[in-house]
């Protein structure tokens, strides 16, 4: 039964912290070990979630469902008004109540995504967030000094584009629509998939190029 | 809480780092992806067996780290401290346990407590052009209001 005792979970932070060895491989030896131990966690069990969770989960659910939105504006026009019901007509796994919104980039604006408190990420639809998303760095500067935060992604605005920085909740998550890049007229969907990347759908990067394969 | 996991609009902080992660790899390290399992399959099963945890608790437990540890640790080295923190809380091991890497007995003290009815929604309490003031002051657990809006005047975006 949860105690909900803030001061009861703060000092036990330190006398795990310590008392346990301090690299993380052991620490995770021990939580994995005892959690199995005690039957919380079934045998192999952490083995098949993975397994679960990178087969249906990723970027590449983001990317099929841009490609998407660049070919069709009925369903870009669906994607900006319930994201998460336009999602499902792409990637029919997601969860149906997922408080998704989907933020559109336009000549005119750019949209950043951050988590300030924690990192919240839409993790059950696109997976891991990438480390730097989750770094001390950029949770505090995102909000304060977007331009400069993204100057170090190599993207250059001019003071005309107006940058919109969303700041995530446990309720709400984000992801970007990046534009479609000049040069793919008559490119399909599977082919447009392949230009975008997971810093786009967060707004780290905006311009997609053609790779070269 | 006012701690340190508040990160949002502070200054000091150097350039963001490793920047370009590769795609094609949600987890760096093999140890980071089994972390985030373990959690994940914890946390639903804690909901399913209604023992009272909550999403928002876990959260304060992780505002609960030390701040110097917090400001120090990876991200997944938080959760591996906070999900054991849990465990603990739950009654399904002692810390001795973990210390040792092994369980000395099979049992564990997972109780269910009645589900609380929710507190109402607010997504919805405010329309796009009304006028907003942030709250100054946040509770002593887990609350969404950042630091760098509480006392602001703001018109609710569409």
């Amino acid at each position: 039964m949860t105690s909900y005792d803030s001061d009861k979970a703060a000092k036990l932070h330190r006398e795990l912290h310590s008392h346990l060895p301090p690299a993380p491989a052991l620490r995770l030896k021990a939580l994995e070990t005892v959690l199995t131990e005690k039957g919380f966690l079934g045998a192999d069990a952490v083995d098949m979630w993975l397994d679960n969770y990178s087969e249906n989960v990723g970027p590449m659910n983001g990317a099929k469902v841009i490609a998407h939105a660049w070919t069709d504006q009925a369903f870009a026009d669906r994607l900006a008004g319930n994201a998460i019901s336009a999602f499902a007509e792409v990637v029919p796994s997601v969860e149906p109540d997922y408080n998704l919104r989907a933020v559109f980039n336009t000549p005119d604006v750019h949209n950043l995504i951050v988590c300030t408190l924690c990192s919240c990420y839409p993790l059950g639809i696109l997976g891991m967030s990438p480390s730097w998303y989750k770094s001390t760095e950029y949770r505090a500067r995102a909000v304060r000094n977007p331009r400069g935060v993204l100057q170090e992604f190599g993207i250059v605005l001019p003071e005309s584009v107006e940058i919109r920085v969303w700041d995530s909740t446990s309720d709400r998550r984000y992801m970007v629509i990046p534009q479609r890049p000049d040069g793919t007229e008559g490119w399909s969907e599977e082919q447009l998939a392949t230009l975008v990347t997971r810093n786009s759908m967060i707004g780290t990067a905006r311009d997609l190029a053609p790779r070269a394969s | 809480m006012d701690t340190i996991h508040d990160l949002g609009g502070r200054q000091g902080f150097g350039p963001v780092l490793h920047q370009f992660d590769d795609d094609q790899r949600m987890f760096p390290e093999e140890w980071k992806a089994r972390v985030w399992a373990i959690a994940m399959m914890s946390m639903s099963k804690l909901s399913q067996e209604e023992t009272g945890w909550t999403l928002d608790w876990y959260r304060h437990v992780l505002e609960r780290l030390p701040p110097d540890l917090y400001l120090r640790f990876d991200y997944f080295e938080k959760w591996m401290l906070a999900m054991m923190v849990t465990a603990i809380d739950e009654g399904i091991a002692d810390v001795q346990e973990f210390v040792d890497g092994h369980a000395r007995s099979a049992t564990m003290q997972l109780r269910h407590m009645p589900p609380q009815a929710e507190s109402a929604k607010t997504i919805d309490s405010f329309k796009p052009g009304d006028k907003v003031l942030a709250k100054r002051d946040s509770g002593s657990m887990h609350t969404r209001l950042p630091s760098y809006v509480r006392g602001r005047r703001q018109t609710r975006a569409p």
